[in-house]
């Protein structure tokens, strides 16, 4: 057992819990045995929340023994107090292995109790959401820490082959145990049937049954989405959410959910981008950034905000990715979430339209998830951080791919230029060789057509689309034999209507609640401004 | 030739699957046909246990899917594949400068590059016939008329095998050659990409951009 300072009194037997803390699990435990919903998710969230503070601001809270008589030692109470217990010291403290192995043992048993006997209890969706979000938090977090073998000691070392042996978080594990939740629950039929439409209207929790395993197996449908982008495997991840649908959004469920609905999406954009799959990354980014942009006060207080606000970052750096590659990807953008990005990252966008690799650089490595080393590294050849291996991988994936299109954008402006040139002469004005010249022309309309989502309940379907404000072709004269390269023009008639129609609207809006009838019991003496 | 390989759900994560696998991947190229859920899956669990990759079957998925261009399979197994083995082995090492070289358009560099590794592709079979599909379908939307000279450089076809690529095409692929002053021209098949096409977008007020303004506008009707 790991010793920790400041906790000496633990072993000699004699521990001293806080009145409050036992008060507090005796009254979780019996909601949950009573399945009062309300009650246990305000427990879970707002008292637990306020005894940690406390009690427990920089240390873990008492482990289980200690409250076990309290709660009539009930096996599942357990269980589901470790978890958060284990979730509190990661948040808190550092974990050492032997934290890390114990919680991978409690999340195996917890997952196989639920997986295997039939539990009656409902649990609030948003911990069973919190669950598989911490499961895989984990994951990344113990992939991280066995990377840095060179700063470990030798027992360390000997200690995590052995874990290593017995599967700790290992990957196919942890794949294995998001497969087998979404597979009992049985919730791929369930909304592959009526599209979510039920799950919505009850909120997942349906009468006289539990709706513990229903929520995980929908939930691990995202978690296994996140692994699968985490090893690079971006084709899988978008198969593996079927039968969610990232573009029809209506019996969406994880609209409920702030972190579920955010963790979907960014990975679902990040899939896509890493495709080239810019139209429908940046639907993605759109959709989400939107969502964040409107419920933002409403989550002001709670402990997920500041990673809310993070992800919004994050997202925001990859947007502007997106649109620097795909510059036609822009008009689909929501006008808030555009003047957020024109705010944030404005200058950034100017450099990469310069073909500015560092900025491409620096925007992917703030942006993009943490990527996980999958295999464990070499423990006797201890020389180096394998962590960033995976990461580097990625990087270079990406920045071939930008590139691949450094040279285009200052053609795409000399093409605008013209309506029709002669090849020789762009040639020369691009101050390379015509074959040079042709062999970048070939590239930029290869860039510019994408797949596209277009319908069905495939994410990774679409057909070819051309994604670029700028046509051009290539042409030989007969008679003289000149190759001449001819841009399309492309007559834009101004549109009124939605500019004049969406203003109308906010119009009567504001009209609206300025003639909303005064309280009746307001003051006489209130003041109007 | 037997049902394709499904791979979904559980499938996806057991390591027992591995031998069938990789047999699926040596029937795709028999029988040139195409599995990227299962090519995948195969490089996913390559990628988990390090010790049981087969270097030669990697080359062999990512070659078959450098043939899928324009599709951007490559690009879905490539991710996946550890840096240190895409340059410790000297057969993948090839086949990624292949891909950078066709995703880019630089088929010069291309055809040098399929020189290096001709013993390898030359034991995929339909490589070629694939590879030459999508470079003309390339020049198909870049194009309207080729010259000759391009079109032999691009797909690196000359004199009768040219020539009897030309007459199949222009019989089936509605290609047509033209004899200017300056030497053969191909015309290629029209389509969006390769023809001037001048657009102009007519506005058009549609009824549900509309709908909302007739409540405010007949009020007091």
């Amino acid at each position: 057992m790991a010793y920790r300072s400041g906790y000496e009194d633990r072993h000699d037997g004699f521990y001293q819990i806080p009145h409050l803390v036992n008060q507090w699990a005796y009254y979780f435990y019996h909601h949950i045995r009573e399945r009062n919903i309300d009650e246990i998710q305000s427990m879970y969230e707002v008292s637990f929340l306020k005894l940690s503070d406390r009690y427990y601001k920089a240390a873990p809270w008492p482990e289980v023994q200690h409250i076990q008589e309290v709660v009539d030692q009930d096996h599942v109470f357990c269980l589901l107090y470790k978890e958060m217990y284990f979730r509190h010291l990661y948040a808190r403290c550092q974990p050492t292995l032997r934290d890390r192995c114990d919680s991978w043992d409690n999340y195996c048993d917890l997952f196989g109790l639920l997986l295997t006997s039939n539990v009656n209890m409902q649990l609030p969706n948003i911990w069973l959401w919190d669950m598989v979000d911490e499961f895989l938090y984990q994951f990344q977090s113990f992939c991280q820490y066995r990377g840095k073998v060179q700063s470990m000691p030798p027992e360390e070392i000997e200690n995590l082959k052995k874990c290593e042996a017995k599967k700790v978080w290992n990957t196919i594990e942890v794949l294995n145990i998001l497969q087998a939740l979404v597979d009992k629950s049985g919730i791929v039929a369930e909304v592959e049937g009526d599209g979510g439409a039920r799950l919505c209207e009850q909120n997942g929790y349906y009468p006289h049954s539990s709706n513990v395993l229903r929520m995980l197996g929908y939930f691990s449908l995202v978690g296994l989405m996140r692994v699968h982008c985490l090893v690079g495997d971006y084709y899988t991840a978008l198969k593996a959410i079927y039968p969610l649908n990232l573009h029809e959004r209506r019996y969406l469920f994880t609209q409920r959910i702030a972190g579920a609905h955010i963790t979907l999406f960014y990975y679902g954009g990040f899939s896509y981008l890493m495709q080239r799959r810019y139209l429908d990354a940046v639907r993605c980014f759109n959709a989400v950034l939107l969502f964040i942009y409107e419920n933002k006060s409403q989550y002001r207080n709670s402990p997920q905000f500041d990673q809310m606000l993070k992800k919004n970052e994050q997202m925001y750096q990859l947007l502007a990715i997106c649109v620097a590659l795909c510059p036609v990807a822009a008009k689909s953008l929501d006008e808030n979430v555009l003047m957020q990005l024109r705010e944030r990252h404005s200058d950034n966008m100017t450099a990469m339209n310069r073909s500015d690799i560092d900025v491409y650089d620096t925007l992917f490595r703030e942006g993009c998830p943490k990527f996980v080393t999958s295999t464990p590294p070499a423990y006797d050849q201890a020389t180096t951080n394998t962590n960033q291996l995976a990461f580097r991988a990625q990087l270079n994936a990406f920045l071939l791919e930008v590139r691949a299109q450094q040279t285009l954008p200052q053609l795409k402006q000399y093409l605008l230029l013209y309506s029709s040139i002669n090849l020789a002469r762009l040639a020369a004005l691009m101050d390379c060789d015509e074959g040079a010249l042709r062999q970048q022309l070939l590239c930029l309309k290869n860039k510019q057509r994408q797949l596209k989502w277009d319908g069905g309940k495939d994410m990774t379907a679409g057909t070819w689309t051309v994604a670029s404000d700028l046509e051009f072709h290539i042409d030989v004269d007969p008679e003289t034999g000149l190759e001449m390269v001819l841009v399309s023009d492309t007559q834009q008639v101004a549109t009124y209507a939605p500019f004049l129609a969406h203003h109308i609207a906010r119009f009567e809006q504001i009209i609206a609640d300025l003639t909303v009838p005064r309280v009746a019991a307001a003051p006489p003496t209130a003041v109007r401004a | 030739m037997s049902a394709p390989l499904t791979i979904s759900g559980a499938d996806r994560y057991s390591p027992e699957k591995l031998p069938v696998l990789e047999q699926n991947v040596d029937e795709q190229v028999a029988n040139r046909t195409w599995n990227l859920d299962a090519n995948v899956t195969l490089l996913r669990f390559y990628q988990f246990s390090p010790a049981s990759v087969k270097p030669q079957i990697v080359a062999k998925i990512l070659i078959k899917a450098i043939m899928q261009a324009p599709n951007q399979d490559y690009k879905c197994c490539i991710t996946l594949l550890p840096e240190r083995l895409q340059q410790a082995d000297e057969a993948i090492y090839k086949v990624v400068q292949l891909a950078n070289a066709l995703e880019t358009s630089r088929f010069a560099d291309f055809w040098n590059a399929t020189n290096t590794c001709r013993d390898l592709l030359m034991n995929i079979p339909g490589f070629y016939e694939a590879v030459r599909g999508y470079i003309a379908h390339t020049l198909v939307h870049t194009y309207g008329r080729v010259t000759k000279r391009t079109l032999a450089d691009c797909l690196k076809l000359d004199g009768a095998t040219l020539d009897h690529y030309l007459s199949d095409k222009c019989r089936s692929a509605g290609w047509s050659i033209v004899t200017t002053p300056a030497g053969d021209v191909v015309a290629l098949p029209k389509n969006d990409d390769n023809q001037s096409v001048i657009k102009r977008t007519q506005e058009l007020i549609r009824f549900e951009q509309v709908a909302p303004m007739f409540k405010a506008v007949t009020v007091g009707f």
